[in-house]
């Protein structure tokens, strides 16, 4: 008795040790202060300098160049993995070991910010910009970073769905690009060829798909896609309307039945396989299409979804309880500066992020999206960051699958699409 | 082997081989289909309808995996297999003599957290994120040696009840034995058992290695150096951001699944009897 | 605790040892064994499991702490509609996929059994492959095979002369083709586990029951299978519990299928943790998976040690 006692209480100590070391909340972080010559910036991205790659390299440089204007500062990059490093950052927020400079999500930027884990970055470089510097960022990816006056994020990556469509096919068919939804459900229709195995337009309808076909319509009938307490305002007639234009596309076989659950990986190598002749997509997407296709790359051109397209992308900023705040903020300045711009469009073939860039840049037949991409982010849409806006796309395409599949009711459909999503937004 | 008296008719034992290679090439299938897209080029990539051996085969894929520190990887990769597989070992043979050969008062509860801990070997999402805040707390992120302790740790149920078993399979007479002859408790475990349990070793191991080796999500959120990263890591790499590049991924994926294959060549008999050592009752 | 069957080697240890009467210390030191895995097992196993169920008690946003909900989580998690739905799907499919590897297994094990040398050997290795290899690239690549138009079923029905075939947009072609991906990675492992078992059968005892007259039906369900029950119920437990947590194969197969058909309970977590980062509810959620999965293991147990 007296020996199982014993080891009793030993176990109950340890538990009680670890039970104290894992308790729910903040710690206290013993940093002895060690007067360091050389500062280390962290900084959380999938982009990794070390690795092979346009953009990696176009990083790599930047480092480089910075390191060799600072003496004794060293950019310390850890590359994360792109779905979960958001989170991941917010968890280390809590401990005290966030990383200096964060690339944020576009869905989580709602919540660094709330927790005020982001500092503002008129604190640092900002307020040293002339009004022409700022115009020349200032678009829709510079006021989703913005709060109460306070810009607390740079974009970089931008991102936005826009229209994929295949320059020869439309120019065999003699149509032009679609710009409004009657023209793109006619184009679509022009397109299809199911003797050949072409299909106008691809509408992947998983739960990892785009959404902007919905989301854009119902925005483009009713303004928003929130009542403006947050909660979803998709039971509508024009959610209903909305439905019925996608569900059409399936009906006439302009968009084949098997993309009633397929996800965008898929659609992209069925796309380079020369199935669709239209796709919604990701901007940044189109190198690794074009390297990819099974076709004339040069044939692969991008245009705004009709009404606009979905900003996303990353928001880089700076973490406030960083204790180099002010070099953080001037490495993430060297990364926004014109002539790292030139880099990430010339070395990592990205999109400009600075309206001055493209001016910069000789265009040929395989890079014109560079042209586009300063119209598509600039009138780009993004619901705001004063709010968590999880599930959106969850919960309509879930509701679409539920019509397509299962001939659900679509005003049922997207009143539990409602449903789902107040419940998760705690509205 | 269990024989049978009858002959079976030559209908049915065609009718066997012929199940048992489509079998075999079942299970193939995929493995033959990522090492064929791994040698096709970017364009022959994506094709309806797909082709299957009229292309022109390259290696730029490879050329691309092994530029982007491919093999870094492999060696970290192998080094946390390598530390794991011996503190499992270690800790598990300890453990399992422990159980196997002592009654002491907590046994039963003591076996009984082992038994649950088995739905949670293989690091289920149940763990994932309160081992991560936890981990921070204790800065023991990042570090060589973080990896090997969760692994060790995920496998440690399943490793112990298959060490309970390999002790059980060695007579207690030869203990009884050796201790009358005056041998010491700490040469009996350290030198004369486990010669005898290297079945299990085996077993233990091969768990160990390919749980460690194909594991992704734990080391994705706990190690995220450049110089620490694991051969999953790497492969996952090509499904970025910015989309999906299928010959790198083939490629890489194909070149990891070389290890195991060797594995399995030199170490199968093993593998498969210490597999089967820890189910065989007494 | 006194209740819980445990395996029968496991609580041997007192009559085996043969020393319960003298040496008492040495019984007791038998703890002290056991010690650095507690260690290991304590902090990476059991505490971040009772950190989810008291994070289960709260209501977590982005890793926020809020109100204390007590068990209003748990009691959302087993009333919610979705996640219903998910356990229904989870127990069919962990079922079906089980049932259809060791079921199979069983066959293939009895036809190799009688086979030996180079053969058998090559047919185990390549039944093990499936289950060693990287879950999430088999997936992609049986995602890829099985597409109607760039997969390699276009090119076998072309061969064959009929129509391609879609299997991931109706909800029961997608469940069945789930069901059959996760048994092809199992199947493999059960046939060896339970070709192990029949090759350390004794032959004789065989022979002498056919001699006795009993045909192969007989031999096989009376004879073999109660003989090797240790490793069927092994396999049973190790590939249900497998299946039943993995979360790999449905994400990257079909993603929750058509409208949710093939919606599991890890999905649900996941989207739960990384989508909408609601830790309090998935955690509770996770909590209910490991009873579901600590009750299967129960369940087999217990039966099973009734027939050895």
């Amino acid at each position: 008795m007296e020996e199982m006692m014993k080891k009793v209480s030993l176990v109950l100590l340890l538990a009680c040790l670890s039970v104290s070391m894992f308790a729910n909340g903040a710690s206290e972080t013993q940093k002895t202060p060690s007067p360091k010559k050389d500062v280390s910036i962290r900084m959380w991205t999938f982009v990794d300098p070390n690795a092979n790659g346009g953009r990696n390299k176009a990083l790599k440089q930047m480092i480089q160049e910075f390191e060799t204007d600072n003496p004794g500062v060293k950019i310390a990059v850890e590359p994360k993995t792109y779905s979960t490093m958001t989170a991941e950052f917010l968890a280390a927020a809590a401990t005290g070991s966030a990383p200096d400079i964060m690339w944020c999500s576009t869905g989580l930027l709602f919540s660094c910010i709330q927790g005020g884990l982001l500092e503002p970055l008129e604190n640092l470089f900002l307020k040293g910009w002339t009004p022409d510097q700022i115009a020349d960022i200032d678009d829709a990816f510079f006021k989703f970073g913005e709060r109460n006056g306070k810009h607390y994020t740079l974009s970089l990556s931008k991102n936005a769905v826009c229209l994929y469509y295949r320059s020869d096919l439309l120019k065999a068919a003699g149509c032009e690009v679609p710009t409004t939804w009657d023209d793109l459900y006619a184009t679509a229709k022009k397109l299809t060829n199911p003797e050949k195995g072409v299909y106008g337009l691809a509408i992947p309808v998983a739960k990892s798909g785009d959404y902007p076909i919905l989301t854009n319509y119902i925005i483009s009938k009713q303004g928003s896609l929130f009542h403006a307490d947050g909660t979803a305002d998709f039971a509508t007639p024009a959610g209903v309307e909305a439905m019925n234009y996608v569900k059409r596309f399936f009906d006439e076989g302009i968009t084949p039945a098997d993309c009633k659950n397929k996800d965008s990986e898929e659609m992209q190598l069925e796309f380079q396989a020369g199935k669709f002749a239209m796709m919604p997509l990701g901007f940044v997407r189109i190198g690794t299409n074009k390297a990819q296709a099974s076709f004339d790359r040069t044939t692969i051109k991008v245009a705004s979804i009709p009404t606009g397209s979905w900003i996303d992308g990353w928001h880089v900023g700076v973490w406030s309880g960083s204790k180099n705040k002010e070099i953080a903020g001037k490495f993430l300045e060297k990364m926004y500066s014109p002539e790292s711009d030139l880099l990430w469009v010339n070395v990592g073939a990205q999109a400009p992020v600075r309206k001055s860039t493209s001016k910069k840049i000789t265009i040929n037949d395989d890079n014109d999206y560079i042209t586009v991409a300063g119209t598509i982010f600039g009138t780009g849409y993004n619901v705001g960051n004063d709010k968590s806006y999880d599930g959106i796309k969850l919960s309509l395409l879930v509701a679409l699958q539920e019509v397509l599949t299962n001939n659900a009711d679509p005003l049922q459909a997207l009143k539990k699409a409602e449903l789902d999503f107040n419940k998760t937004n705690n509205r | 082997m269990s024989h049978t008296l009858s002959k079976p008719s030559l209908g049915s034992r065609v009718f066997e081989t012929v199940f048992l290679i489509a079998f075999g090439i079942l299970n193939l299938i995929p493995i033959f289909w990522g090492i064929l897209t791994s040698f096709k080029t970017a364009s022959d990539i994506s094709q309806i309808p797909p082709k299957l051996f009229n292309f022109a085969p390259t290696f730029v894929h490879y050329k691309q995996v092994l530029d982007s520190g491919f093999l870094r990887c492999v060696v970290n990769s192998m080094m946390y297999c390598v530390l794991s597989i011996m503190l499992t070992i270690v800790v598990a043979y300890l453990a399992g003599y422990g159980f196997a050969r002592r009654n002491f008062s907590c046994k039963k509860f003591l076996f009984s957290v082992v038994i649950i801990g088995i739905p949670l070997s293989g690091g289920s999402s149940t763990l994932l994120i309160p081992n991560y805040m936890a981990m921070i707390k204790m800065h023991m992120i990042n570090h060589w040696y973080t990896m090997p302790l969760m692994y060790a740790a995920y496998h440690l149920p399943t490793s112990i009840w298959m060490m309970i078993a390999g002790v059980k399979g060695i007579p207690v007479e030869l203990e009884e034995a050796a201790r009358i002859d005056g041998v010491k408790q700490r040469y009996i475990i350290t030198k004369l058992l486990p010669p005898l349990m290297l079945p299990s070793y085996a077993a233990s191991a091969l768990l160990v290695f390919i749980g460690a080796w194909n594991d992704y999500i734990t080391s994705s959120v706990m190690v995220s150096r450049s110089d620490l990263k694991t051969v999953q890591q790497i492969i996952y790499d090509f499904m970025g951001f910015y989309g999906r590049e299928y010959g790198p991924l083939t490629a890489s994926a194909t070149l990891a699944i070389i290890p195991i294959i060797l594995v399995f060549t030199f170490f199968g008999k093993q593998l498969i009897s210490g597999l089967t050592a820890g189910a065989v009752k007494g | 605790m006194e209740k819980v069957a445990f395996p029968s080697f496991a609580l041997e240890g007192k009559e085996s040892v043969g020393m319960v009467d003298n040496n008492n210390n040495m019984q007791k030191s038998g703890f002290w064994y056991t010690v650095p895995a507690f260690i290991l097992l304590l902090f990476f196993l059991v505490f971040p499991v009772f950190n989810s169920v008291i994070c289960g008690m709260f209501q977590y946003k982005y890793m926020n702490k809020g109100e204390f909900m007590g068990l209003k989580n748990y009691i959302w998690c087993l009333t919610d509609s979705t996640i219903l739905n998910s356990f229904k799907v989870t127990f069919l499919v962990t079922l079906f996929a089980t049932i259809s590897s060791v079921v199979i297994g069983l066959l293939l094990a009895l036809w190799i059994d009688k086979k030996h040398g180079l053969f058998s050997y090559m047919i185990e290795m390549v039944g093990l492959i499936p289950w060693v290899i990287s879950m999430v690239v088999a997936g992609i690549l049986w995602k890829w095979i099985l597409n109607g138009d760039i997969g390699l079923v276009n090119y076998l029905c072309a061969l064959f002369g009929t129509k391609t075939v879609y299997v991931f947009n109706e909800p029961k072609s997608s469940l069945a083709t789930m069901i059959f991906v996760m048994s092809w990675r199992t199947v493999g492992y059960a046939m060896v586990m339970l070709l192990a078992g029949l090759k350390g059968l004794d032959g004789n005892l065989i022979e002498a029951s056919e001699i006795d007259g009993a045909n192969s039906w007989q031999v096989l369900f009376k004879i073999k299978l109660p003989l090797i029950m240790t490793n069927f119920l092994l396999s049973l437990i190790v590939l249900t519990v497998s299946n039943f947590t993995n979360n790999t194969i449905p994400r990257v197969l079909t993603n929750g299928g058509p409208a949710n058909a093939t919606n599991v309970v890890t999905l649900q977590q996941y989207v739960m943790s990384f989508e909408f980062y609601e830790f309090g509810r998935s955690s509770a959620l996770s909590l209910l998976v490991m009873l579901a999965t600590m009750v299967i293991i129960y369940f087999y147990m217990k039966v099973t040690k009734y027939e050895l």
